[in-house]
């Protein structure tokens, strides 16, 4: 009996070893190997070693990369000095550089110096898009070599949404650009957070605190590592955020909506759609807040074209762009008086925004004296005698009334406030009676577009949906335009405030927003 | 007779051995570009191909150089193949990629043109390369 025992022990571990051991050992754990090159290094290779490894290091921590793969730093010991650190093809001399000193699978030129990319001195890395076998970054951030070489994986930037665009456009971006960013107004964006607080690395480098990959990011990065180690087939193709969305659907109705006059609104280039259906682009973007002049012949609008955010005016046909303003402060939400000579417009020259005039001839800037700050919005009645804003002095966004006298200053003691809800009550648009007024409120939870009339007793809600509807604009036949955002897709839509009818007014432009109707 | 231990530890021993042999009788001879068309490893004599590819004009191949060693590109299928031929003209190795005709920037910028580097397996046999695209495509011989 203990024979046979004996011999059966000894079968299974033969059997074991011939069927199960030698496979599993000779099985291959895939090696991925990234190198380093001293890129116009001035100082020691010590230094330099010591820097890239704990690049390489926060980079194989934070993607999880080494869940799939052996991750092996290498670090080239040979100087590639003489390079145009502003050259855009820079990370391809690094690689071919590199190629020939040290097999790799990324290759990462670091430099002591600075990294001025079309001489921006602010840029502190790049590299050429997905499947790029180099980046090139600054010492200073841990996280530029994680970022660059996310990049190099697919994923996108996060804090800036023209470049979020672009690059969604050219191969579509698994990490979604973040919905409480603004598009428009806000030059920059942090990026989303990762789950437990630290900033975005594929958002902005500088910002205090630790960096990790977001949950979107993350999840892209783990489908690519899995994808690619597993057979060595190239990753798959991110589920790229659709770069030509459907705009939000409250009505089904695919026909766009008939405009008797035309509309501009911002795509965000400044674009002109007309009642035939034609369309043209008056001004490149970003873009935003454009208005008419009362006899229709020129539109003003705000726009980071120079950096900061500014006024700016252009012809209603198109041709070269006027700036208006040009200040360290931001200028934006520019508004008609009925002289068609001067501005309403909002600035944060002295800390809060506030609201003052513009002449367009004199260039004169003059507060609009003893209203209530920080304020925004303005929105003037027909006739011009009717000022309506949003302001916050008591932190709470509410809409205010403000009567003006013929040059367009406020009248004493005609300080109204229209409404007192919890939530934000922002972009009011008088209605061609000078006594309706359209405003967006957050006082639901999303925003939403609500009526005050002479009628009501209060403000009636004429909009009801879970994502975003704001920026209202009357059109003559009594609907109003505005533009909506669900947290994906901006759109224009017509709205019928008797019917509630809604109907897309630019169905094919997913990014349109700002609309504002000829006089 | 031997104490349990040291017969489980040499059946152990001869069950590898054996599982070795039997690897490589059933495992068919791989070709030599095949073998080195393997992912993350490092492979003897490969090729750097560089190419300039134009939105609007066959690619060009610009350099080409044998490496000692290297890492075999991996690269995400598109309009764009390289193929390397034999001398009877036999595609020996084929890849598809894509071109991202995007130049880095600040802001990034839609580039008429942009270049490019793969690393490619290398063998005796390999006497042409061959970059094709949507709008031609160019050759390099190697005897160049």
């Amino acid at each position: 009996m203990t024979r046979l025992l004996r011999l059966l022990i000894l079968s299974v571990c033969f059997t074991f070893c011939v069927l199960v051991a030698y496979p599993a050992a000779a099985a291959v754990w895939p090696t991925y190997v990234i190198a380093f090159i001293p890129l116009n290094w001035s100082g020691g290779l010590d230094a330099f070693e010591a820097e890239a490894r704990q690049q390489g290091e926060f980079f194989v921590s934070e993607s999880s990369i080494g869940d799939y793969a052996s991750v092996e730093l290498k670090f080239i010991r040979e100087r590639f000095d003489g390079a145009s650190l502003t050259d855009p093809w820079l990370v391809q001399d690094v690689v071919a550089f590199s190629l020939t000193r040290e097999p790799a699978d990324r290759y990462v030129g670091l430099t002591d110096g600075d990294l001025a990319l079309d001489g921006n001195s602010r840029v502190v890395g790049w590299t050429m898009g997905p499947e790029s076998p180099g980046i090139v970054i600054e010492t200073g951030s841990l996280a530029v070599t994680a970022h660059e070489l996310g990049h190099t994986y697919g994923l996108c930037d996060e804090y800036y949404f023209p470049y979020w665009d672009e690059q969604n456009h050219e191969w579509g971006c698994p990490n979604p650009f973040p919905p409480e960013c603004s598009q428009f107004e806000t030059e920059f964006c942090d990026g989303l957070p990762a789950p437990d607080g630290s900033n975005s690395i594929m958002g902005p480098s500088g910002l205090a605190g630790p960096y990790s990959y977001n949950t979107p990011s993350l999840d892209h990065l783990q489908m690519v590592f899995a994808s690619l180690f597993a057979s060595g087939d190239p990753p798959p193709e991110p589920t790229p955020v659709p770069p030509t969305p459907e705009p939000i659907p409250p009505s089904p109705t695919p026909e766009p909506a008939p405009i008797d006059r035309s509309i501009v609104v911002v795509d965000p280039a400044l674009v002109r759609l007309d009642p035939n259906g034609m369309w043209q682009r008056l001004a490149s973007g970003p873009a935003l807040q454009p208005d008419w002049s009362p006899d229709g012949e020129r539109i003003a609008f705000a726009s980071t074209h120079s950096g900061n955010l500014d006024l700016y005016l252009v012809s209603a046909s198109g041709g070269v762009l006027q700036r208006l303003t040009d200040s360290p402060a931001r200028e934006f939400h520019p508004a008609w008086l009925p002289d068609g000579a001067r501005l309403i417009f909002v600035s944060d020259t002295t800390g809060a925004s506030a609201l003052y005039t513009l002449d367009l001839d004199s260039r004169a800037v003059e507060p609009l004296a003893d209203l209530p700050t920080p304020a925004s919005w303005p929105a003037l009645s027909q006739d011009g005698r009717a000022l309506a804003f949003s302001a916050a002095p008591t932190g709470d966004w509410d809409i205010y009334r403000v009567d003006l006298d013929v040059d367009g200053m406020p009248l004493p003691d005609t300080l109204t406030r229209l409404t007192d809800s919890p939530g934000p009550d922002i972009s009011p648009a008088w209605g061609l009676d000078s006594t309706s007024l359209a405003f967006a409120s957050g006082r639901a939870g999303s925003l939403d577009l609500y009526l005050l009339t002479a009628a009501n007793s209060g403000a009636v809600a004429i909009t009801n949906s879970p994502g975003n509807e704001w920026a209202p604009r009357w059109l003559a036949d009594g609907r109003i335009v505005y533009h909506a955002y669900d947290g994906q897709a901006l759109g224009v839509w017509a709205l019928d405030p008797n019917t509630g009818k809604q109907i897309p007014i630019a169905p094919d432009m997913p990014l349109a927003a700002w609309p504002a109707p000829e006089p | 007779m031997m104490p349990l231990r040291y017969q489980i530890l040499g059946h152990l021993l001869v069950g590898l051995l054996v599982g070795y042999l039997l690897n490589l009788a059933l495992t068919p001879p791989v070709p030599e570009i095949e073998r080195k068309s393997e992912p993350f490893v490092t492979q003897r004599d490969m090729l750097a191909v560089t190419v300039t590819l134009h939105r609007s004009a066959a690619p060009e191949i610009t350099d080409v150089q044998l490496l000692e060693q290297g890492r075999v590109s991996i690269m995400q299928p598109g309009d764009y193949a390289l193929v390397l031929l034999d001398a009877d003209g036999e595609a020996l190795y084929t890849n598809s990629f894509r071109a991202t005709f995007l130049r880095p920037g600040e802001p990034p910028r839609l580039a008429d043109e942009i270049r490019r580097i793969f690393v490619v397996p290398y063998a005796q046999e390999v006497v042409r390369i061959v970059v094709a695209g949507p709008q031609g495509s160019d050759e390099y011989e190697l005897s160049k």
